[in-house]
């Protein structure tokens, strides 16, 4: 596949949600194509529908209407055991509040995807693999020193990056974002961001969501998302 | 491998988790030692059972006994499968010492002791003739005399910790026995002028089989004067039963099996002699048969107490239930966190089973060996309490039980440590259920922080 | 208040609290009923046997109607029987031969009341060449079925009217001096009833005759009757204490006069209630029921752990709600109060259901046990084992109540550490993001 093919595709993605008495439409016919080694940034406001439409992309919600394929797969028809792998290999996802798991150490929590797809055996087989590997990503990211500490040791923007490491351990094909800054300050935020430059400048796709304008210049592509709809 | 790890983690970092397993070790302790206690109790008692019957007893409820016992024994004492044979008489008589009016009715079992004690576990029973069982009816002050042994708890009183004061020897005390003879009919037997049979017998020893009914009311004297004094003897003799002891690789339902062959075989032989419809009333029974009434009502006590335990498997159940609930309910960001990054549902389930495993398996583990403490020094414990405080589990002197069974069956251990492990996993199964279908978008929304 | 009321009553997991303190409330009650209940069942079979007082001197004495005489006139005295016991063999047909104790009672006629009869017939009066009547126990003519453990009532009936004969040993003074032989003496009787009064021993054992028959074996070349025991039944309203004092005057004074007995003797009279005779046995019933309760409360404290885990839980995810209304004004106080007065509803309620259950199942014990018979043919309750026909059914509703209470300050316990969390909450600590 060259340069140009589209690794994520999202045609006429309808959800909505029931909240109480009332259906609230979330999406409303969004079309979005993703290509390989892209950094795109999908703004909107508060309620705008894009964290919605970043978890349908990554297969951890499905739509109501409408399909999603990554490299000409139609996730829609997938298994279960096939969306968990694809999840598990493909995709890297990067939270707003990090969702550490806070009984592993900062290295457990970043070769903890590696560890999720292996048996018992496997695992013994590949751990030493693992361990270096997790080893190398927190180097990159600054943070060799903190690899036996626990979560709650780390600052905000440690964490995110520990989280980073997580999304990047088993060499995901796309890393999907959900506002990586909204719960720091600037400075931390504009670390984080530049960790995403490097990042895509190695050739890694990106598509990140946020809610602030400026943190999207600083992707390839701005995707604006208003009422359920790309603008 | 995730699994295993998270798991210990939840269980070591959560002190939630102490609660479960800490619930979970109080509910198999309770359990190990009572069921310990009761199975140790109905064991005993049946080991007891077993050891004053024998094997295979062939023989009849009606006091008028049965004929030819002689033949029959003569047909099976060469058998391969046959290791003693001892013939019994048992009746009702009315015994009174020397110079007392009072008479006392009491059971008797008329055996030769030699035989007796090949069969059964009689000679073991005895104080002061332990080691020369061929003397149990001699008494140790004239051995001119006939002497007869008496169950323990119509001779001695036991104190307040269960222990006999045993004489040195064997005190001189003249027994009168009166039995009343019947027929071959079952009458009365007409013994002249009024009298009843009546023998003076002279104390030569206890006997202590560890069964209350049996030691309050047994008296045990040679085969042919209890045959003599039921009206037994003459030149049909009668017995009551015989008792058979099998060899030690035969199976007792086989060895039963091939006695009732043989008893068939020799009634049918039989048909048309003399007295011949007396042995129509015989069965051939097992041992466990034979003393079922007595063994049953001990087991229904233990049925009893386990299925009131058993209620304390269902609050282990609970327990776990709620205090897994409120681990996964605080979990429910991990599983996101793990589903988002491809595990699977199954896995989840898995994952906290494993949870479940380890807590169930730790709590086993500490109220297991908790237990195994216990019972260790339980006697010793009530002594204790005995001595301080006046408090025994049961009064010694109203219980016929020694010392408080305290040897853990594995089998019965077993059976614990697995309904406890299950119990957890059941407990465990809805909260898990309920995480693994959560799903993963839910599960992150900010909200649920 | 509103707000936490919203919250809590909507956590099912609250309602599995409340079902664990109803289950154990339930369970304490119907241990502690059935064994209480066992207990006095177990206090009143021995009155109904013996009487409320029994006089035993340690030998047999004549002249007893005379004592019944003075007995009676007391105040304090319903009625007084003389008893003479013995034992010996009954004979019922072929081959049939049972070891038995004979009761000789001087009220044979009116003891029993109908429904211990089987047949319930009046008592028919033996005059003169008219045979001997004597009531029999139905477990010495029949076995109760080895499923049901009933006796079959139609079988037992055509026993009545049959001959039976008792044998006993009498003894004989010999006409030599000091030597004493005992004699067989029967005595034949037609069985005018048979007794099912649902006390195993007494039913299982004993041949009722009239005093007057027993006498006439036991001391054939006696003049005056004889009896070994006098029970007493007190009136009603009578005080125990002063009554034994005022039967053991009588008796002094009776044994002093009559039978110019030693002192040693009459000292060594026992006059005492039935409830005293048996206390030994009560004693020992009422440790293992308090063993029992102690451990069935030990498993019952899983139930404060239950409530404990549960608002500990809810304090813990409600911590930012806590928070926001603490911030709003609401005092420390108010927050612990709402959630130990709630553990205090919750072992109100759970109590209130326990009571209930309790009381339910306690009543309808001996149903429930027949029910496990027909299902799973397991025949819990043997007579033979537990003494009685019927499991005593009554709730000890002074039991039940300490149990519930403590359930109460049990549960409001639980809910006592989540309470101080509650209000040791910082509004400041929650309110600010990581």
């Amino acid at each position: 596949m060259s340069k140009d093919d589209f690794i994520l595709k999202a045609e006429r993605l309808y959800k909505s949600y029931r909240m109480g008495e009332a259906e609230v439409s979330v999406l409303r016919g969004v079309d979005l194509a993703v290509k390989r080694s892209e950094f795109v940034a999908i703004v909107g406001a508060s309620g705008s529908g894009k964290s919605t439409l970043l978890h349908i992309l990554g297969a951890l919600d499905r739509p109501d209407k409408g399909a999603v394929s990554f490299e000409g797969r139609n996730l829609s028809r997938l298994a279960e055991g096939e969306l968990n792998k694809f999840r598990n290999k493909m995709v890297g996802f990067v939270f707003q509040f990090y969702h550490l798991l806070d009984e592993l150490s900062v290295l457990e929590n970043v070769f903890l995807p590696a560890m999720a797809s292996k048996s018992v055996f496997g695992w013994l087989g590949s751990r030493r693999w693992a361990r270096g590997r997790a080893k190398e990503l927190l180097g990159e990211l600054g943070l060799s020193e903190r690899a036996n500490h626990k979560p709650y040791q780390l600052s905000g923007g440690e964490r995110q990056r520990v989280a980073i490491g997580r999304a990047l351990m088993n060499e995901p094909r796309i890393l999907l974002a959900d506002e990586p800054t909204g719960n720091l300050d600037s400075a931390t935020g504009n670390g984080i961001l530049d960790v995403f430059e490097r990042l895509n400048g190695a050739g890694q796709t990106i598509v990140m969501v946020t809610h602030d304008e400026r943190i999207a210049q600083k992707a390839g592509r701005i995707i604006t998302l208003s009422d359920g709809k790309i603008r | 491998m995730y699994k295993i790890i998270l798991s210990f983690r939840y269980l070591l970092k959560r002190r939630i988790s102490y609660l479960a397993f800490l619930a979970v070790a109080l509910c198999v302790f309770i359990v190990v030692v009572v069921m310990t206690v009761i199975t140790g109790l109905v064991r005993d008692f049946k080991v007891n059972n077993h050891k004053w019957v024998g094997d295979c007893i062939v023989g009849t409820e009606s006091l008028v006994g049965f004929a030819y016992y002689e033949d029959f024994i003569k047909r099976i004492e060469k058998s391969d499968f046959i290791e003693g044979i001892s013939s019994v008489v048992k009746s009702y008589a009315l015994v009174r010492g020397r110079d007392s009016e009072e008479g006392i009715g009491i059971e008797i079992m008329g055996i030769e002791p030699v035989k007796h004690s090949g069969v059964t576990g009689f000679g073991e029973t005895l104080y002061h003739r332990k080691n020369d069982v061929s003397k149990a009816f001699v008494p140790a002050h004239d051995p001119n005399l006939v002497g007869c042994v008496v169950g323990i708890d119509r001779w001695l009183v036991r104190d307040a910790k269960g222990r006999y004061s045993y004489e040195v020897s064997p005190v001189e005390a003249a027994l009168l026995v009166s039995c009343f003879p019947l027929t071959s009919k079952g009458a009365l037997a007409k013994a002249g002028a009024g009298l009843v049979n009546t023998k003076t017998f002279y104390y030569s020893d206890t006997s202590h089989s560890g069964l209350a009914r049996v030691d309050s009311s047994f008296v045990y004297l040679p085969l042919e004067e209890a045959q003599l004094l039921c009206g037994m003897g003459g030149s049909v003799k009668r017995i009551s039963a015989i008792h058979i002891k099998f060899k030690p690789n035969v199976k007792l339902e086989d060895g039963c099996d091939k006695v009732a062959a043989l008893w068939k075989k020799f009634i049918e032989e039989k048909k048309g002699e003399k007295q011949a419809e007396l042995l129509d009333t015989v069965t051939v029974q097992s041992w466990k048969e034979y003393r079922r009434p007595f063994i049953a009502a001990m087991e229904k006590e233990q049925t009893m107490l386990t299925i009131m335990f058993a209620l304390v498997g269902v609050t282990t159940v609970f327990i776990v239930l709620v205090v897994f609930y409120m681990i996964v309910s605080h979990k429910s960001k991990d599983v996101g966190i793990l589903k988002s990054i491809g595990v699977s549902k199954v896995n989840i389930i898995e994952l906290f089973s494993c949870f479940a495993f380890l807590t169930g398996l730790l709590g086993c583990v500490v109220g297991v060996f908790a237990g195994w403490l216990f019972l260790l020094k339980i006697n010793q414990a009530e002594d204790f309490l005995f001595e301080h405080f006046g408090f025994q589990l049961w009064d010694r002197t109203m219980y016929a039980i020694g010392d408080i069974p305290s040897a853990i069956d594995l089998k019965v251990l077993g059976v614990i440590i697995v309904s406890a492990m299950a119990a957890c996993l059941a407990g465990a199964f809805l909260p898990s259920w309920q995480a693994a279908k959560l799903e993963a978008v839910e599960a992150l929304q900010v909200s649920q922080l | 208040m509103f707000l936490w009321l919203r919250y809590l009553h909507k956590k099912k997991i609250v309602f599995l609290s409340i079902a664990a303190v109803a289950l154990s409330v339930a369970l304490l009650i119907v241990v502690a009923s059935l064994f209480g209940g066992f207990i006095d069942v177990f206090e009143q079979s021995a009155v109904k046997a013996i009487g409320d007082v029994v006089l035993g001197p340690p030998v047999k004495f004549s002249k007893y109607e005379e004592l019944i005489e003075r007995l009676e006139r007391m105040n304090v005295v319903e009625e007084a029987t003389a008893t003479l016991s013995a034992q010996g063999l009954l004979h019922l047909g072929k081959g049939n031969v049972r070891g038995v104790e004979i009761w000789g009672v001087s009220n044979l006629d009116t003891r029993f009341s109908k429904p211990e009869r089987v047949s319930g017939n009046e008592y028919p009066v033996s005059k003169g060449k008219h045979p001997v009547y004597g009531f029999v126990g139905i477990g010495v003519v029949a076995e109760p079925d080895e499923e049901t453990d009933e006796y079959d009532f139609d079988a037992v009936k055509k026993l009545i009217g049959e001959q039976a004969v008792l044998t006993m040993g009498a003894v004989m003074k010999a006409q030599e001096e000091g030597k004493a032989a005992v004699r067989r003496r029967t005595v034949k009787f037609a069985i005018a009833d048979v007794v099912f009064t649902g006390v195993y021993y007494l039913d299982k054992e004993l041949v009722y005759l009239p005093i007057e028959e027993l006498q006439k074996v036991l001391y054939p070349n006696g003049s005056e009757g004889v009896a070994g025991q006098i029970q007493i039944r007190l009136r009603a309203d009578a005080e125990t204490d002063v009554a034994l004092a005022q039967i053991r005057g009588v008796w002094e004074a009776f044994a002093t006069e009559h039978l110019r007995w030693e002192p040693y003797l009459i000292r060594g009279t026992v006059i005492a209630t039935a409830k005293q005779m048996q206390s030994k046995y009560v004693a020992e019933f009422r440790k293992q029921m308090g063993v029992l309760l102690l451990i069935f409360g030990v498993v019952s404290l899983s139930a404060v752990l239950l409530i404990f885990c549960i608002f500990y839980m809810i304090v813990e995810t409600r911590q930012k709600d806590i928070a926001i209304i603490k911030s709003c004004g609401a005092t420390n106080s108010s927050a612990a109060s709402i959630f130990v007065g709630f553990g205090v509803c919750v072992g109100l309620i759970g109590s209130g259901t326990g009571m209930i259950l309790g009381d339910i199942v306690t009543k309808n014990i001996n149903t429930i046990e027949e029910w496990i018979r027909v299902i799973f043919g397991l025949k819990l309750w043997k007579s033979s084992v537990y003494m009685f026909s019927k499991i005593p059914n009554e709730v000890d509703w002074e039991s039940a109540l300490l149990i519930a209470l403590s359930a109460v300050v049990a549960s409001a316990v639980g809910a006592l550490i989540p309470a101080i969390i509650a209000a040791r909450t910082r509004p400041v600590n929650i309110l600010s993001y990581e």
